[in-house]
């Protein structure tokens, strides 16, 4: 959930403050979490001393969660490093992938090529099977408080309190980076950021560099999503090529645009709303299923996908702002009125 | 180099496959300029079409591919009625109209993944025997792959002819060039974007029969050749039929001789062909964003049908 | 210092084999208000965007008080002063007045990572507010400062694009048609802005057809017909010559 809430954040900024239409979302987000995956494998060993070892051998999966199991040190140590490289390699790419953006002719170039480089992505990672283990994935990358459980402190080495705290972590990250993004759009950055996407011709006249605004917007927009994926990984336990593909792309934008459009809060209502809908199909199925015999479970699970795109589509169509409107970008410049800026 | 003939023959053949499920996007493209990412939806209705014709009528390709087009024609005439004119009058950005034919084309594949496993036919395979007429070079040249190259060139010819010499063609240029002066021509704007629609829908729909026979037929047929037509098409400048033809021989020759040649000489594995298109594409955007094709002077064109008329 | 705030070498432009700016030389003065006129399609606004950086010559050479900024962007050559206004103005139109105002100048939070720290930009800010408040007031919109641009009318619109040259603080404003357009009772408003800009000591080079009023403030006119520069003098000047006329000024316009 909170996991949603940051890529909504953070693809809402890239498309709905600074108009780049990132639909590539899954590339940033899956960089985080295949980066976080094959890190976390290799410095586990490296701090709890063991001998390097291949990270797609089920021999080392059961190392990997015997010592995130039992060593603190070495667990947490590998989660923050993990985080961080992600970060900067999230940021990297994002970086790389706003110089396209300078060479495209037409608008949807770029997102044709964020979305054929998100797709290069999963192939390579699904056929190479050196670099992360393959149509398998990276798997047996504990919970970074899986270790709780064999201290002798009471309540938190109970087996429920690990996964509420990294779940509380994951919240606090989510709010940390709505933060992040409301502060950023209630600046004057947040103005040169709509400025760019309304009209770049006339920001760039007006003395904006065009080109390092998309850059600097991409970066915190990608770096964002990979924090997003090196959060999933711990929490999901695997990282695969299976999870980051178009449809997962597709599906923050339907939140984005449920949400509102250049709207953080308006993001994040849209995470939550799509996320509960996803639930109640999957409560849904179970339930059809268990007084429909001989029902076909798989029409559910389609019918989700057919849920969210028909949901885009009446968007579009007869909500095109959203559930909230857009936001005007509140700095204190409105305070030196006599009104002080309220709105009408 | 025994692979060599074989090889450039499944070329051509794919080239011909290439050319048909793209010269609809092309038309849509040229005409309406919309990058519509449902068009490869049309190649799976045209596929399923084929599918259930054939199991009535085995073997008779033309109906199967008169079928197809009809079906895939309704379905383009359906999307664009509810989903892209509504759009287009509010004179929506690029992206979003984007959004939304990425939208469409989730809703099409996943109703037919629904009444594909209702009716239990998510994988399948029409009933069309492919026979091979003659061996060249120990390749079979089959029924199919006469129909399809056969196919796909007539229609890009006819297409193209019907296009410069045909008045609803010229209004089509005409349209795309610019609609208000086709609006002052007094050209019935709405007709020919309806015209166009069942063209490039229909093409895509007869690719997809055409593809039916080599391929298991499922709900995401189309989908995962999504990629491919837009590197056909991008690869072709987007609008120019002959760049298309141009962009389909590539891809087909990328994916099969080439792919063949780095396979036997350097052992680069099969399964790196799905990588071809999208090289292509990113290689074309960033290189030559114009593409490699040739395209009409749209405004010229415009300008000498007023003056005959 | 140089009294020249801009000058033009042999500028040419052409767009598919048609010459749109045909070896154009010219100077304006610092602290003038020099006029650009010519008939439609003339190559006025080609001028202009060369001169703004929207497009690059195909020859000749840009000088900005001596310097030479040929081929520069459009953002570097706003940070060398140079403020250009469009034809069919080019606002933001999803953003409010007040937004529009301040976003002509540069803030210390136009960075990421400043702009997450208030302290570094709240200050400048409040000044720039308060200065656009003021600027505002003077140009009769401090009323609807906070509406959108979209929802102000097609005068405010002029006048908004004024206020932002003046908050913009440029060494050379180029007007591209300020007054086309606008309802009469508002060209006399507009007049007044124009001077007042004038007054705070800027160049103004302007792009516009209603040259009675014009001619009343303009110290340098130059004359462009078909690409070419045809004729250059005081307004008296241009009033009285034969050439001119013909090519241009329809007796009923002067």
């Amino acid at each position: 959930m909170g996991i949603y809430i940051i890529l909504t954040l953070s693809l809402n900024l890239e498309y709905g403050y600074g108009g780049q239409p990132n639909f590539g979302q899954a590339l940033f987000y899956g960089m985080g979490a295949f980066m976080t995956a094959i890190l976390t494998s290799n410095l586990l060993f490296v701090f709890a001393h063991y001998p390097s070892a291949n990270i797609c051998t089920i021999t080392s999966l059961v190392q990997r969660e015997s010592i995130a199991a039992s060593n603190p040190v070495a667990t947490l140590l590998a989660w923050v490093i993990s985080g961080l490289v992600s970060v900067l390699v999230g940021a990297l790419i994002g970086f790389a992938a706003s110089y396209p953006a300078l060479r495209v002719r037409e608008e949807w170039y770029l997102a044709m090529v964020l979305l054929v480089a998100a797709q290069i992505f999963t192939i390579i990672f699904s056929y190479d099977a050196s670099l992360g283990c393959g149509f398998d994935g990276i798997a047996g990358i504990s919970n970074p408080f899986a270790w709780l459980t064999s201290t002798s402190i009471p309540i938190l080495n109970s087996s429920y309190a690990f996964p509420s705290i990294y779940a509380g972590v994951i919240a606090l990250f989510a709010y940390l980076c709505y933060t992040l993004t409301e502060r950023l759009t209630s600046s004057p950055f947040g103005r040169l950021l709509k400025a760019v996407r309304d009209d770049w011709l006339a920001a760039s006249t007006l003395g904006k560099n065009v080109n390092a605004i998309r850059a600097q917007v991409m970066v915190i927009g990608s770096a964002m999503a990979s924090l997003a994926g090196w959060l999933y990984v711990y929490y999901i336990g695997v990282a695969n090529t299976a999870d980051y593909t178009s449809s997962f792309t597709f599906s923050i934008w339907v939140m984005m645009i449920l949400g509102g459009y250049a709207n953080n809060r308006g993001a994040i209502i849209g995470a939550l709303v799509l996320t509960l809908i996803n639930e109640l199909t999957l409560v849904g199925s179970t339930l059809i299923q268990a007084y429909i015999p001989g029902f076909n479970p798989s029409v559910v699970n389609y019918s989700k996908y057919l849920l969210e795109s028909l949901l885009l589509l009446i968007l579009l169509i007869y909500r095109p702002k959203g559930l909230l409107k857009e936001s005007r970008i509140r700095t204190p410049a409105y305070t030196v009125f006599k009104d002080g800026g309220e709105e009408q | 180099m025994g692979w060599l003939p074989g090889s450039i023959l499944r070329s051509i053949f794919e080239s011909g496959i290439f050319l048909m499920i793209s010269i609809g996007l092309t038309l849509t493209l040229s005409v309406i300029k919309l990058p519509n990412f449902a068009h490869a939806e049309f190649l799976t209705i045209g596929a399923y079409t084929s599918l259930v014709i054939s199991q009535v009528l085995p073997n008779n390709l033309v109906v199967i591919i008169l079928a197809s087009f009809l079906a895939a024609a309704i379905l383009a005439l359906a999307v664009h009625n509810t989903v892209f004119k509504p759009l287009i009058n509010r004179k929506s950005s690029a992206y979003i109209l984007v959004l939304a034919s990425f939208a469409a084309a989730q809703f099409i594949r996943y109703s037919v993944f629904v009444a594909g496993s209702l009716g239990g036919v998510l994988s399948a395979h029409p009933r069309i025997t492919v026979t091979p007429i003659v061996y060249i070079a120990g390749q079979a040249i089959t029924n199919i792959y006469l129909a399809t190259l056969i196919v796909a060139l007539s229609s890009t010819i006819l297409l193209s002819l019907f296009f410069k010499y045909t008045l609803i063609g010229k209004c089509m240029r005409a349209v795309s060039s610019n609609t208000t002066l086709a609006q002052l021509s007094g050209i019935k704007i709405e007709n020919i974007v309806s015209a166009m629609w069942i063209l490039a829908g229909g093409l895509g729909g007869v690719g997809g029969a055409l593809l039916s026979p080599y391929v298991t037929v499922t709900p995401a047929l189309g989908f995962n050749l999504l990629l491919e037509i837009f590197a056909v098409v991008i690869f072709g400048g987007l609008t120019s039929f002959v760049g298309t033809i141009i962009g389909s021989l590539i891809m087909g020759f990328a994916e099969n001789t080439f792919m063949d040649f780095l396979n036997i000489y350097f052992g680069v594995p099969y399964t790196y062909t799905q990588l071809i298109p999208f090289s292509l594409i990113i290689i074309v955007l960033l290189v030559k964003p114009t593409g490699f094709g040739v395209s009409y002077s749209a405004n010229k064109a415009l300008r000498r049908f007023l003056k005959e008329n | 210092m140089s009294e020249w705030v801009l000058e033009t070498q042999s500028i040419s432009k052409s767009y598919g084999g048609v010459k749109a700016v045909d070896q154009v030389t010219l100077r304006v003065k610092k602290g003038s208000v020099t006029a650009l006129i010519g008939p439609n399609g003339s190559g006025k606004s080609t001028l202009f965007n060369i001169i703004s950086g929207v497009d690059k010559p195909d020859s000749g050479r840009i000088l900005i008080s001596e310097k030479d900024v040929t081929g520069y962007p459009p953002h570097k050559l706003f940070q060398m002063g140079v403020y250009r206004t469009f034809q069919n103005p080019r606002l933001f139109f999803g953003m409010s007045v007040l937004e529009n105002t301040l976003l002509t100048v540069k803030s210390p939070g136009d960075n990421p990572l400043a702009a997450l720290l208030a302290s570094k930009w709240l200050k400048h800010e409040l000044n720039i507010a308060e200065q656009a408040k003021e600027i505002l007031e003077m140009f009769s919109l401090s009323e609807v400062y906070k509406n959108g641009a979209s929802e102000i009318s097609g005068g405010q619109i002029k006048l908004l694009q004024l206020a932002m040259v003046l908050m913009a603080n440029p060494r050379l404003a180029l007007l591209d048609e300020p007054i086309a357009g606008v309802s009469p009772h508002l060209v006399p408003i507009i007049f007044n802005a124009l001077l007042r800009i004038r007054e705070q000591g800027k160049t103004l080079f302007i792009i516009e057809h209603r040259l009675h009023e014009l001619f009343e403030v303009a110290d340098w006119v130059y004359v462009m017909g078909r690409g070419k520069l045809i004729a250059s003098g005081k307004p008296s000047d241009i009033v009285s010559n034969d050439m001119v006329k013909e090519e241009y000024l329809g007796s009923s316009m002067v």
